[in-house]
C-alpha cells in the first residue's frame, strides 16, 4: 500500500519536475514513450529552465536524509529498488536502471561521443541522432512494483547520484560491519559477489570483512581461525592498514602461551606461520633469538646430566632442546650422542599401559601392563598353527618317565640386554607352592590338578613330578614366577616409575653395563590418545615412535611408505560377544539363536569394520579360536542370516519368558571406533524385536550385563578357551556351574587329555558344538598390524605381542627437524 | 529239611484228594502258623540270650597315652593328668566300666599325623576298646589327638583333635575328646524290613554323661557285618557303605531304629548263620566331610565336575526346612559337605547333566574324608549334548517351516502361483521329519554301541528312553502329514475364484 502511494506521488511529481511517463503497457489515451519522448525531448532542449517553475513540486519528494538504508531482508528478499537523488537532496525510487554502475558517467561519456558527430542528412536517421542524443541527457527509471507501472526518465542535470540496488547493499553491509553484524553482512557480501563479482567497492567490503572477522574470531578465542583469516587477508592485500602489526601481535601472544604451556612444537608452529609472512619482522627476529637461547640451556642440562651418569635426565633435556629449536647441527650431533647410551621408545596407543577401565574383560592396554610386568617361565613366542613355546629362564628342561617328571634347569647367566635377573629353584619352587595353595591369590587350580611334587635338587636344578603326565608342560607352567612384590624377589622385566591419567613410563629392571658394546631399549613411554587417528598423527609429527595397533584403513598406504615399518601379528583378532551366565540369553538358546540370525555379519564387517580396509584383512568366523590354527575346524558351517528366522525364534524365546524379552544391556570395550558397529547390531536386533542397550559397566546400576563385546586372540586353545568360556582369568571347575553338564564334561575332557589327537578331535568338536548352540557368537577375525619408524630395529618380522624381545629392540636416534 | 518238609505238605495234600478245599486251606494255614510260631520262639530266645549276654556287659576299655618326643612334662605330671582323667572318666560312665589308663601306646613315635593316618591291628573282643592318645606340644600350645578302636568290629573311629593353652585343661580336654570318639556298640538281633532292634552293649547300666550314652539323642549307627568261618573265626569285617541306623526308641538295653540307606534292604533278613549283625554309633567329629567322587571299578579316576545337590529330605519334591545347596566336585573329584544343623543324615543327589546318577544318605562329619563310587555316565551325557544340539536345529527348522508356511498361504491368497512355486520348493529343502529321524538314529545307535562296550545297561536304557521321547518331539512337529494338508490347502486356495 505504502508502495502504491510512492507510485502514486512520484509519478505527479516526476511529471512536474520534467519527468516524462513511459506507461510500458498499452492504455487507453496514453501516449507511448517512444512516440511522446522526441516531443518532450524538444521541448525539454527549447525550455530548458521550466523545470524552475515547477521546483516547489520536488518538495513533495523524500529527502535523502530521512531515508534509512533498506535492511539486508529487503535487500536480499525485496524488490530490487535503485535510488536517483535528483535536486535538493530528494530522491526517486526506481526499478533497476541502466546502463549499471556508474550510470550517470557512462551515458555522459557516450552523450560526448555522440554529440562531437555530424547529424546525418538522412531526415529519417537524423531523427533517430537527436533521439538518441535525447535519450542520453535522461535518466530512465521505472516506478517500482514491476513491469506494469510506467517508467520514467529524468533529465541527467537533475540527478545528483544513483545509487543502485548493489550501492545499497554495499552501504547496507558498511552499517553491519559497524554494528559488528559480521555473518549478515557476509551474507550481502557474498550475494552481491555471486550477481556482480566486480562492482565497484565490493573488494574493499570484503577485505574489511575479512579483517573484522579475523579480529572478531580472536575475541572469541578462537584464536587459530583468526590468524588463519589474518594470513588469508595478508594473501589478498599485504598492505592492508594495521595488518602486519596486529598479526605480529596477536602471533606473538601465541607462541607465548605455548612456550608457557610447555608446547614448543607449537609455538614454533605459530612462529614459521609469521615467518613465512615476513622473516624481517621483530617479533620474528626476538623469538628466534629467545628459541636458540632455550635451546642451547637445555644442551647444556643435558651435556651436564649426562657426565653425571643420569641418563635418563639427560635423555629428557635433550628431547626438550629438540623440541624447543630443532634447527642446530650441534643439537643433532649431542642427541645422538645422548640418545644412544640411553635408547627411549615412545609409544602410542589408546590407553596407557595398565590404565584404569570399568570394563571387566582385559583389553590390549591390560596385556601390555602384564607383558611389561613380568616374564613367565615360557611364553609363546611363534605360532605357525600351533604355538611354539621359548623360555629366557631355563636352559633345559627335560621330560623323565614318559612325561610323569621334568627336570629344570635354570639358567645362572643371561645376555646383558635381557633385563633378567636368574631366578633359583627355590624361587620357583616357592612361586608354584604359592600357586598350588588355595588360599593364595595365586592358586592356580590347573596347575594343581597336574602338579604332585616339586623337588629342589641344587639353587638352579629342581624336577616336578606330574600327578598324570601334561599334553604340553609349558602350557600349564608359562605362568610368571614372581616372588612378593614388596620384596627383592619380585623378579619384573620392565618396571614402572611414573604414571599420570595419559601417560606411564618403564623402565629396566636391570639396566644395561656402562661398558656394553651396544645399548637397547632403555625406558618405554607410553602416551594415551583419543583414538587411532590422532596417535596416528603424533606418529607423523614424530611425538612417538610406534604404534602397537595400527587401523587396518591405513595399513595398505602405509606398507608402501618407506620411513615406516609395519608388521602383521601372526595372530589376528577375534571379535565376538559373550553372554552372562545368569542373563536369560544363557538359559535360551532360542534367543542366542534369535541374535545370530538376526545380524548380518558379512554386511557389518564390510561397511562398518573394514570401512575403507581392503576385504582380506578381515573374515567371518564360527570360532574364537584363530581360523589359521590347528585347532580351527573348517567343517563348521556358519548359519545363513535369516531375518524371519530370527524373529521367529525370538518369539518363541519370548514365549518360555512370559510373552515379553526383557531389555538386554550390552557391555562393550572403551575403545573409539565401535560405537557404529554396535549401533547397527542394535538396529538388526531391533528388527526382531530384542531390545538391547549398551551401558557403562562401571555404573552400579548397571553391574548385571547380558551382553559383552569381547576382542580375543587365543594363542593357545588348548588351555585358554574354558577360561574364555567362564569369562574367568584361570579355569576353575567352580565356574563350569552354569554350563550344561555335557558341555562341563567335553571342557574337563579337553583339560584332562594326554595326547594330541584326542585334544584336535574334541577341540573340533567343541567348536562345532559351541557355535551350533552358540554358547558364545564370534562375530569376525580381523588382522591386527603395528607400525614404527624405521629407527627403530628389533621388532620381530611376526610378532605375537607388542612388545615381543623388547629388550633386544634398538632405537636409533631421531627427531623431526621439519618445520611444523 | 527244607525240602524233606516241602516233601511231605505236598505228600499230604495229594493223598487227600477227596477232602473239601475248605478244610485243606485251613489245615495248610494251620501248618504255617505252626512253623513261623516255633521259628519266632525260636529266635525270641536267640535274642534272649543275646540280651542276656550283652546288655549287662561293661566295656573294657583301655587307653593308651603317647607323648610327644618335644614334650617336656615331668614324669610326675604326667601321672598326675592321667590320674585327673581316670578321675573324670569314673565320674562320667561310673565304676562299672573296666578302664585301664596305660602310658606308651603302638605308635613308633608320639605323632598326630601317624594316628591320623596310621591303621593298627586290634584283637577281636566283645565289649573291648581302646582309645590311643596323642599329646604333642608345640609353640607352647598342647596338640592333643584321639581315636578309638573297636575291637568287636576292628573299626578306628575318626581322630578328634584340639589344641589347648593351659595344662591345667589337658585331662579335661581329654574327657572330652574320648567321649566325642567313642562309638557305642550295638548287636542288631533282628531285622523287619527298615525296621531295626538293637542290643545296645552294656545298655543295662545307666550312664549320666550324654557322650558315653548308648542312646544319645539324634543318635546314628553304622553297620557292621562279621562273617565267620566254620571254626567261628572271623573271615571278614565289612562296614556297609551309605548306610545309616537311626535310633529312634529305647526299652533298656533294647533300642528300635530305622534304617537310612542307598540299597534296598543293604542287611537283608539279617538270619544267616555265620554272619554277624553289629552297629557302630557314632557322633560328628568334623564341621564337614571331603567327598571324593570317583569311578565305580576305577577308584583311581576321580569325577571332575559333577553337580552334586544337598538335600535334608529323601525326595527332591518333599518340602524341606533347609534350601537345597549346590556343589561342584573339583579337579580332585573333591566337594565338602558341610553339617547340616538339626539334620544329621542328609541325603546326596549326583547328577550328571538332566540324569540322577545316585541319590545316597551321607552324615556329614563323621569322617574328614569319604569317598563315593559312581558309574560310568560319559556315553549318555555325551548323547545328552548331542540330543540338545538336535532339538536346537530343529527349534530353527520348525521356525522356518512356519515361517513358510505362513507365506505360502498368503502367496495362494494372492493367486501367486510362481511364489507359491518358489515357497513350496523352499518348504521341501527343508530338513523334514526322516532327516530328523535318520540323525537321531545315529545318535541312539552310536549311544547304545558305546554303552555296552563299557557294560552299562542304565546308560543304554537312559539313552533309548531320551531318544524316544525326543522321536515323539520330532513327529509331532514334522509330521509329514501336516505337510501334505497344506499342500491341499494352497492348492484349494489357488483353485478359488
Amino acid at each position: 500500500m505504502k508502495k502504491v502511494l510512492w507510485i502514486c506521488m512520484v509519478s505527479a511529481i516526476a511529471v512536474s519536475v520534467g519527468v516524462a511517463q513511459e506507461p510500458q503497457t498499452p492504455g487507453p489515451a496514453r501516449t507511448t514513450p517512444e512516440n511522446s519522448a522526441p516531443d518532450q525531448n524538444n521541448a525539454e532542449t527549447e525550455d530548458p529552465e521550466g523545470e524552475n517553475e515547477d521546483t516547489s513540486k520536488i518538495t513533495d519528494l523524500p529527502l535523502l536524509e530521512d531515508l534509512e538504508i533498506p535492511s539486508s531482508e529487503e535487500l536480499l528478499s525485496g524488490e530490487q529498488i535503485s535510488w536517483i537523488i535528483v535536486v535538493n537532496d530528494r530522491v526517486v525510487f526506481s526499478r533497476p536502471i541502466s546502463p549499471r554502475p556508474n550510470t550517470l558517467e557512462v551515458q555522459a561519456e557516450q552523450y560526448e561521443t555522440l554529440r562531437v558527430q555530424k547529424t546525418p542528412r538522412d531526415p529519417e536517421a537524423a531523427d533517430q541522432f537527436r533521439k538518441k542524443l535525447g535519450r542520453l541527457q535522461r535518466v530512465r527509471g521505472g516506478f517500482p512494483g514491476g513491469s506494469q507501472f510506467p517508467e520514467f526518465l529524468i533529465e541527467v542535470k537533475d540527478v545528483q547520484a544513483i545509487w543502485h540496488h548493489e550501492d545499497l547493499m554495499l552501504k547496507r553491509a558498511d552499517l553491519l560491519m559497524q554494528e559488528n553484524k559480521l555473518n549478515e553482512a557476509y551474507e550481502l557480501l557474498f550475494t552481491l559477489q555471486t550477481i556482480n563479482s566486480s562492482w565497484p567497492g565490493l573488494e574493499d567490503r570484503h577485505l574489511r570483512l575479512t579483517f573484522l572477522d579475523a579480529e572478531q574470531l580472536w575475541n572469541e578465542g578462537q584464536r587459530e581461525a583468526a590468524l588463519a583469516r589474518y594470513e588469508e587477508l595478508y594473501r589478498i592485500e599485504p598492505k592492508y592498514p594495521e595488518l602486519l602489526n596486529r598479526m605480529s601481535e596477536r602471533v606473538n601472544q601465541l607462541i607465548e602461551a605455548a612456550v608457557d604451556a610447555g608446547d614448543f612444537r607449537r609455538a614454533r608452529h605459530y612462529f614459521h606461520r609469521l615467518e613465512s609472512v615476513r622473516d624481517n619482522l621483530q617479533v620474528v627476529r626476538e623469538w628466534r633469538e629467545k628459541f636458540s637461547s632455550m635451546m642451547q640451556t637445555s644442551l647444556q642440562q643435558a651435556r651436564a646430566a649426562s657426565d653425571e651418569q643420569n641418563y635418563a635426565q639427560a635423555v629428557s633435556q635433550v628431547e626438550r632442546a629438540t623440541e624447543i629449536w630443532p634447527y642446530s647441527v650441534e643439537l643433532r650431533d649431542e642427541h645422538r650422542r645422548i640418545s644412544r647410551r640411553y635408547q627411549v621408545l615412545k609409544v602410542g596407543a589408546l590407553r596407557p599401559a595398565g590404565s584404569k577401565s570399568s570394563y571387566p574383560f582385559p583389553t590390549p592396554s591390560d596385556e601390555r601392563y602384564d607383558f611389561l610386568k613380568t616374564r613367565p617361565l615360557f611364553e609363546i613366542t611363534q605360532f605357525d598353527g600351533s604355538p611354539r613355546y621359548r623360555t629366557t629362564l631355563i636352559e633345559q628342561w627335560e621330560p623323565t618317565e614318559l612325561g610323569r617328571n621334568i627336570v629344570l634347569q635354570f639358567r645362572t647367566d643371561f645376555d646383558y640386554w635381557n633385563s633378567q635377573k636368574p631366578v633359583t629353584s627355590i624361587a620357583v619352587a616357592q612361586s608354584l607352592s604359592r600357586q598350588l595353595n588355595p588360599e593364595s591369590e595365586e592358586y592356580d587350580e590347573r596347575l594343581s590338578g597336574y602338579l604332585r611334587a616339586i623337588q629342589v635338587h641344587s639353587p638352579y636344578r629342581m624336577e616336578l613330578e606330574f600327578a598324570r603326565a601334561p599334553l604340553r608342560p609349558e602350557a600349564i607352567l608359562n605362568r610368571a614366577v614372581l616372588g612378593p612384590t614388596d620384596s627383592s624377589e619380585f623378579n619384573d622385566w620392565f618396571r614402572e616409575t611414573d604414571r599420570t591419567e595419559r601417560s606411564c613410563t618403564w623402565i629396566r629392571s636391570l639396566p644395561e653395563p656402562e661398558d656394553a658394546p651396544g645399548f637397547h631399549v632403555a625406558e618405554v613411554q607410553e602416551t594415551g590418545y583419543d583414538n587411532h587417528e590422532e596417535a596416528l598423527r603424533a606418529l607423523f609429527r614424530g611425538e612417538v615412535d610406534y604404534l602397537p595397533t595400527l587401523p587396518l584403513k591405513h595399513v595398505s598406504p602405509l606398507q608402501e611408505a618407506i620411513p615406516w615399518l609395519v608388521r602383521k601379528y601372526v595372530i589376528p583378532e577375534t571379535h565376538l560377544l559373550q553372554f552372562h551366565p545368569e542373563s536369560v540369553l544363557s538359559r535360551s538358546s532360542e534367543l542366542r539363536r534369535a541374535l545370530l540370525y538376526a545380524l548380518d555379519r558379512e554386511e557389518i564387517l564390510a561397511e562398518e569394520v573394514l570401512r575403507e580396509a581392503p576385504r582380506e584383512f578381515g573374515r567371518l568366523t564360527t570360532s574364537p579360536v584363530p581360523t589359521t590354527s590347528e585347532s580351527y575346524s573348517p567343517l563348521v558351517k556358519p548359519f545363513e542370516p535369516n531375518l524371519r528366522v530370527g524373529l521367529s525364534l525370538a518369539l518363541a524365546a519370548a514365549k518360555t519368558q512370559g510373552g515379553k524379552l526383557p531389555t538386554l544391556k550390552m557391555i562393550v570395550p572403551p575403545e573409539p571406533g565401535l560405537q557404529p558397529v554396535i549401533d547397527r547390531m542394535i538396529k538388526r536386533w531391533q528388527r526382531i524385536g530384542v531390545e538391547v542397550i549398551v551401558v557403562d559397566p562401571g555404573s552400579s546400576e548397571t553391574q548385571q550385563w547380558d551382553i559383552v563385546y569381547r576382542r580375543v586372540s587365543l594363542t593357545e586353545p588348548l588351555t585358554q578357551l574354558w577360561p574364555l568360556l567362564t569369562m574367568e582369568p584361570t579355569p576353575r571347575v567352580a565356574d563350569l556351574q552354569d554350563l550344561p553338564g555335557w558341555l562341563r564334561q567335553e571342557l574337563i575332557r579337553l583339560d584332562l587329555t594326554t595326547n594330541w589327537e584326542d585334544a584336535n578331535t574334541i577341540l573340533f568338536r567343541l567348536h562345532e558344538h559351541l557355535w551350533q548352540e552358540v554358547f558364545y557368537l564370534p562375530l569376525w577375525e580381523l588382522d591386527r598390524y603395528s607400525i614404527a619408524r624405521r629407527n627403530i630395529s628389533g621388532i620381530p618380522v611376526n610378532p605375537l605381542q607388542s612388545y615381543q624381545d623388547l629388550s633386544s629392540w634398538t632405537v636409533d636416534p631421531w627427531f623431526d627437524q621439519s618445520q611444523p | 529239611m527244607k525240602h524233606y518238609k516241602q516233601y511231605r505238605v505236598h505228600e499230604h495234600l495229594s493223598s487227600t484228594k477227596c477232602e473239601s478245599r475248605g478244610w485243606q486251606i485251613l489245615k495248610l494255614t494251620m501248618s504255617l502258623f505252626l512253623v513261623l510260631f516255633i521259628a519266632e520262639r525260636s529266635r525270641a530266645s536267640d535274642e534272649d540270650l543275646l540280651y542276656r549276654e550283652l546288655a549287662p556287659k561293661p566295656y573294657d576299655v583301655q587307653i593308651r597315652m603317647q607323648w610327644g618326643p618335644t614334650l617336656r612334662l615331668p614324669p610326675d605330671d604326667k601321672q598326675e593328668i592321667v590320674g585327673d582323667l581316670q578321675e573324670l572318666l569314673r565320674r562320667s560312665v561310673g565304676s562299672f566300666w573296666s578302664i585301664h589308663i596305660q602310658q606308651g601306646g603302638p605308635l613308633p613315635v608320639a605323632d598326630l599325623k601317624l594316628l591320623r593316618h596310621g591303621t593298627f591291628p586290634l584283637e577281636h573282643q566283645v565289649a573291648r576298646k581302646t582309645f590311643l592318645v596323642v599329646v604333642e606340644a608345640e609353640s607352647g600350645q598342647w596338640q592333643l589327638g584321639v581315636r578309638e578302636g573297636d575291637h568287636t568290629t576292628s573299626q578306628w573311629s575318626a581322630m578328634a583333635e584340639e589344641i589347648v593353652e593351659d595344662r591345667r585343661l589337658l585331662a579335661s580336654t581329654l574327657h572330652r575328646m574320648i567321649g566325642r570318639v567313642f562309638q557305642p556298640l550295638y548287636r542288631i538281633a533282628s531285622i523287619d524290613r527298615d525296621r531295626l532292634d538293637l542290643i545296645a552293649v552294656g545298655g543295662e547300666w545307666s550312664i549320666s554323661d550324654e557322650s558315653f550314652n548308648a542312646f544319645p539323642e539324634a543318635g546314628l549307627a553304622r553297620p557292621v557285618i562279621v562273617y565267620r568261618g566254620r571254626e567261628k573265626e572271623i573271615q571278614q569285617i565289612q562296614i556297609l557303605p551309605l548306610t545309616y541306623l537311626s535310633l529312634d526308641s529305647r526299652d533298656r538295653a533294647r533300642i528300635t531304629s530305622r534304617v537310612i540307606s542307598a540299597y534296598p534292604a543293604p542287611l537283608g533278613s539279617g538270619r544267616q548263620s555265620r554272619v554277624e549283625l553289629w552297629a557302630l554309633g557314632g557322633k560328628p567329629l568334623f564341621s564337614a566331610t571331603e567327598l571324593t567322587l570317583v569311578l565305580q571299578g576305577n577308584s583311581s579316576r576321580v569325577l571332575m565336575g559333577h553337580r552334586v545337590v544337598v538335600q535334608s529330605k529323601r525326595f527332591l519334591k518333599a518340602e524341606t526346612e533347609t534350601e537345597p545347596l549346590e556343589l561342584l566336585s573339583d579337579r580332585h573329584g573333591r566337594l565338602s559337605v558341610e553339617t547340616v544343623e538339626g539334620f544329621p543324615v542328609v541325603w546326596l543327589y549326583v547328577w550328571s547333566g538332566e540324569a540322577l546318577l545316585a541319590r545316597v544318605p551321607f552324615v556329614p562329619g563323621w569322617n574328614q574324608r569319604e569317598t563315593l563310587s559312581l558309574p560310568d555316565d560319559s556315553v549318555r551325557l555325551r548323547v545328552e549334548g548331542e540330543l540338545d544340539r538336535l532339538r536346537s536345529d530343529l527349534v530353527a527348522d520348525v521356525s522356518r517351516r512356519a515361517i513358510n508356511r505362513i507365506l505360502l498361504l498368503a502367496a495362494a491368497q494372492a493367486k501367486d502361483r510362481d511364489e507359491v512355486d518358489r515357497l513350496k520348493a523352499e518348504r521341501r529343502s527343508l530338513p523334514d521329519e526322516e532327516t530328523y529321524q535318520d540323525r537321531l538314529e545315529l545318535i541312539l545307535t552310536g549311544g547304545v554301541v558305546d554303552s555296552e562296550q563299557i557294560r552299562s545297561r542304565v546308560s543304554v536304557m537312559r539313552i533309548r528312553k531320551s531318544c524316544d521321547v525326543m522321536q515323539k518331539v520330532i513327529f509331532r512337529f514334522l509330521d509329514p502329514d501336516r505337510d501334505r494338508e497344506l499342500e491341499t490347502e494352497v492348492e484349494a486356495l489357488m483353485k478359488l475364484p
